[in-house]
């Protein structure tokens, strides 16, 4: 591809390909100004993506404020954790697809929590957000076998508690938005099925994968044998779930990190060395992460992302060995994944 | 679909209204034999933006956003939902701001995930108007987020 082929780019427009997905000009990546007003916007498109869910659905969700003005308990979460499919026609009387809407007045998915079957950044262990490189800093940790199904799991009791915090976090700081935002009266239909489960912490991360009864280890996990969906539960999260629901998987390196002005999150920028999905896409990704992660990100990290759909920062950060045993099963899982709607 | 209506601004009372709408037009579609929807979310989000709109031309009447989250107010002020809170209203009053056009491909776009091109298909505008109207409403939004996040 010759520059000479393109249309000259707008130096001060970098915000129309954040917007419109389209690919930046090669004649602007030259432009350092440019490319950090580009993930910039990128970095803000994110973000009103994920504000847009919050809002879209919470009013959805939530009629006038009930008589009492009391707001339902803290720490009820949404069934499943998973957006409703955006769109989606219910039948009639009730709501979209599995872990969408509860009936009227009740706190929607905040589709915010990671998909039910993802995993959390590997290799982090300890409180939650923690997020330590599997492998690469730190005593070495075995890369995660996959069951015989081709479903991940997770190398060791480090991870689960990883996960645990990760979820922790990223459900501790969204619901804290969605319940100033209002959640319903009706919290009661939260309290059936998953939303039980769900509601006991963050549990549903590591439970929801398909099997968990059968694989080894599955005890271990809190809360797998209470799930009243047992069996049926398992087999809607699963790694090609995962990845249908993903909207961007990605490898990289670690360009920059920025942190932002509220000094509650950083600004990371990626230099993609492969796309799994989408198939291509930009050279640089940009996203944001919760500071509280530790360790944060550093310059020249080699990672593996996975950012679900409607969420503005990733629920997988994989690095060293992880990145391999992350990249098999994300491999094995797409071409399923691309017949499956989310 | 809620989701879609709400961010039109269709108050709650009406949005089984919206979806019924939603649902009607597509058994339509089935009954004058037309094929189904390549994308029926797509299709749906694209359907229920338009009710949203022509919902506000008959009621000359649009819920604003920002008032109906500001006032759900929590029992007790919570810490941790304090940035979100600042920035999820920060977008909703920026949505009120907009004209209905650019706050319809703002959804489309950037809730219901609709590429360009198939927002201008299903809009039947060109793709250019698309791309106008979005750079317009995110140069509104970014303002707001940025006022939100440095609050």
């Amino acid at each position: 591809m010759t520059v000479a082929h393109e249309k000259p780019y707008d130096p001060v427009d970098a915000l129309t390909p954040a917007v419109t997905g389209e690919p930046v000009p090669e004649a602007a990546r030259a432009d350092e100004r440019f490319m950090a007003e580009y993930a910039a916007a990128v970095a803000d498109v994110e973000v009103l993506r994920a504000q847009l869910r919050i809002v879209g659905e919470t009013l959805a969700a939530c009629g006038p404020l009930p008589p009492s003005g009391q707001l339902p308990p803290s720490g009820s979460l949404p069934p499943s954790g998973q957006l409703p499919p955006s769109g989606s026609l219910p039948p009639s009387g009730q709501l979209p697809l599995s872990g969408a809407l509860p009936p009227s007045g009740s706190l929607p998915p905040s589709g915010s929590l990671p998909p039910s079957g993802s995993r959390g950044p590997a290799g982090s262990r300890g409180p939650a957000g923690s997020r330590g490189p599997a492998g690469a800093r730190g005593p070495a940790r075995p890369s995660g076998p996959t069951h015989p199904s081709g479903t991940p799991r997770p190398p060791g009791a480090a991870r689960r508690r990883a996960v645990l915090g990760l979820a922790a976090v990223l459900g501790a700081g969204l619901l804290g938005g969605l319940f100033w935002l209002g959640a319903g009266s009706s919290t009661g239909d939260l309290d059936s099925g998953a939303g039980a489960d769900a509601a006991k912490g963050a549990p549903s991360l590591t439970d929801d994968r398909p099997g968990s009864d059968e694989r080894p280890g599955a005890e271990d996990r809190p809360g797998a044998e209470d799930r009243p969906e047992g069996a049926a539960e398992d087999a809607k999260k699963s790694p090609e779930r995962y990845v249908a629901c993903a909207r961007l998987i990605v490898e990289g390196t670690v360009q920059s990190v920025e942190p932002l002005p509220e000094g509650t999150k950083d600004r990371i920028t990626l230099d993609v060395s492969r796309y799994h999905k989408p198939a291509k896409g930009q050279k640089q990704v940009t996203f944001v992460m919760d500071v509280s992660a530790d360790p944060r990100p550093r310059t020249g990290d080699r990672v593996l992302i996975g950012i679900p759909e409607g969420q503005a920062s990733p629920d997988i950060w994989s690095t060293g060995g992880q990145r391999a045993a992350d990249r098999a099963w994300i491999e094995k899982a797409l071409p399923r994944a691309r017949g499956m709607t989310c | 679909m809620r989701a879609v209506l709400s961010l039109g601004g269709v108050p709650h009372g009406e949005l089984q209204d919206g979806v019924q709408h939603v649902r009607l037009r597509l058994l339509e579609r089935a009954a004058r034999g037309q094929e189904a929807p390549r994308e029926v979310s797509a299709w749906a989000a694209v359907v229920a933006s338009n009710w949203a709109m022509d919902y506000h031309r008959a009621r000359r009447r649009q819920e604003r956003l920002g008032e109906r989250l500001a006032a759900l107010h929590p029992a007790e002020p919570q810490e941790d939902g304090a940035e979100s809170r600042v920035l999820s209203l920060a977008v909703a009053q920026g949505l009120d701001e907009l004209p209905d056009s650019q706050r319809q491909v703002v959804v489309l776009r950037f809730y219901a995930d609709l590429p360009v091109r198939d927002i201008a298909d299903e809009l039947g505008i060109p793709e250019g108007t698309v791309k106008s109207r979005l750079h317009a409403a995110v140069r509104v939004l970014r303002t707001r987020l940025h006022e939100g996040e440095v609050r």
